[in-house]
């Protein structure tokens, strides 16, 4: 009695195992769908995604891809997919096009992309972007500290690159991960940090970016956004948040 | 303290940890051969790592924060579940279970001294120890050209000097204020990155480098040192 009550046991955890191994199994990436299915996908996520032109399929990862479009309408948009439970579906849909950072690996900075559709109707002729860290200085717990600023630059020239995905520099994804490093250490414990005196870095990593707009653009319009748990949403900045030194 | 391993690893407190499980399973061993009953040593093992659970507080001693057991928690769990039924042979494992979190107290201070003794947190070279991967690099738009090289920043790291850091506030407001005489000018533009501490310590420091080619700033988790140099650490362009 005792023993086919222990195989019976046995058997239903291996098939919950099972079902629960190819519920969540993601498998190796298939071909990608084709246009067309991607533009029946992306208005099926979205019903305002109205998209009626795929520009490119840009690999982000092997499991993750951008697709820039335009709607019927003219609006330049941006759709993900994403190779999830064996098939290849929209993780997110944005119709405003504007820059934002899709995070393709959350634990490493360098899997990070700057992507965008601009409009050409908005004449943007070049966006810089910028990686930004406040400076910060004072007292903590007895101990002078100082936080440099940071202020690194990439620049996209929006005339020839309409849209993009721009994968995070080295260096910026190597200023990240120092950040990180110093983070985490004091996060990683709450239980700790009640007690001891462990410090934590009071300025915060952004990135950021300034449209530089062609003479005779219209006035920009705005936009807004909603993101996914993939998305980092980009500021927009203006010349006097940025430091213009002067060469002495 | 399972999730802090991989940014406090050090090699004395991990050879201390190994050591203070080695003598508590020494101790199990030599017991289970002294009792004439002689209990399964996997119930025993059980009963000892549970009753090594307690309830305890941290204090400051001699520098370092430790865990002073107080209460017996793991043990009094263990007493309920076992009662009077076998309870007087697995008794002396529990005890051993909980004097082993003063085992580990002490040697954990003893394993701050010796740490200390290894290694210097106040020194520079301990969190620069190896420079084969080092890279420089411009954080802000008002540093010069320069260029890293190894043997020039290693001998200056040598006559390095701790200096004040009491003027950070000042720092930040020459190059925050308008008027400030740094305006939009960072003090520290560049980063040095890849840099690797001493084998071993399970220090890291981000570092940065001043604008005059002089000074180094480290930033650690626990605080932030400051050194001048009387040489120039970098290769950098004149100003014309």
């Amino acid at each position: 009695m005792r023993g086919r009550r222990l195989i019976i046991g046995v058997i239903l955890i291996l098939a919950a195992a099972v079902i629960v191994f190819f519920r969540t199994y993601d498998g190796k990436p298939g071909p990608l769908p084709n246009v067309d299915e991607i533009i029946a996908e992306l208005n099926e996520y979205d019903a305002e995604a109205d998209a009626a032109v795929v520009l490119n399929k840009v690999k982000l990862t092997e499991q993750q891809v951008f697709i820039p479009f335009v709607s019927s309408q003219g609006i330049h948009g941006m759709g993900f997919l994403k190779w999830e439970k064996r098939k290849w579906s929209v993780a997110r849909v944005d119709m405003s096009g504007r820059p934002e950072v899709r995070v393709t690996n959350h634990s490493d900075p360098s899997g990070r992309y700057v992507v965008w559709n601009n409009n050409p109707l908005e004449k943007v002729k070049e966006f810089r972007f910028y990686l930004i860290r406040d400076r910060n200085a004072g007292m903590s717990h007895g101990e002078y500290y100082y936080v440099p600023r940071v202020q690194m630059e990439m620049l996209v020239n929006v005339t020839e690159h309409p849209y993009g995905a721009m994968p995070f520099p080295d260096e910026w994804a190597a200023i990240m991960r120092e950040d990180e490093k110093l983070g985490q250490a004091s996060s990683a414990n709450i239980m700790d940090n009640i007690f001891s005196q462990s410090y934590s870095q009071p300025s915060t990593i952004d990135v950021g970016y300034y449209p530089v707009y062609a003479n005779d653009a219209p006035q920009p319009g705005s936009s807004s956004k909603s993101g996914d748990k993939d998305t980092e949403f980009v500021m927009i900045m203006n010349e006097k948040d940025l430091e213009r030194p002067q060469n002495e | 303290m399972l999730l802090d391993w991989h940014y406090s690893w050090n090699v004395v407190d991990a050879a201390a940890g190994l050591l203070g499980w080695l003598v508590v399973l020494g101790l199990v061993i030599r017991q289970r051969h002294k009792q004439e009953t002689e209990r399964p040593i996997w119930k025993i093992l059980l009963v000892t790592l549970a009753c090594y659970l307690s309830v305890s507080f941290k204090i400051h001693l001699f520098g370092q924060i430790v865990n002073v057991a107080i209460l017996p928690l793991g043990l009094w769990v263990a007493y309920l579940f076992l009662r009077n039924r076998t309870w007087p042979d697995y008794r002396k494992f529990a005890w051993i279970g909980f004097t082993a979190n003063y085992l580990f107290l002490v040697l954990a201070l003893l394993a701050g001294f010796i740490y200390g003794f290894l290694y210097d947190r106040n020194d520079p070279s301990t969190y620069l120890a190896h420079l084969e991967k080092a890279k420089l690099v411009a954080i802000h738009p008002s540093a010069r050209q320069a260029a890293f090289e190894k043997e020039l920043f290693t001998s200056s790291l040598a006559e390095i000097k701790a200096s004040d850091m009491s003027g950070t506030l000042d720092w930040y407001r020459e190059s925050q204020l308008e008027d400030g005489s740094q305006y939009q000018q960072e003090r520290f533009p560049y980063a040095l990155l890849g840099a690797e501490s001493r084998w071993g310590s399970g220090l890291h420091a981000s570092i940065y480098l001043e604008s005059d080619g002089k000074g180094l700033l480290l930033a650690t988790k626990d605080r932030y040192y400051y050194y001048r140099s009387e040489k120039l650490m970098l290769r950098l362009e004149e100003r014309e």
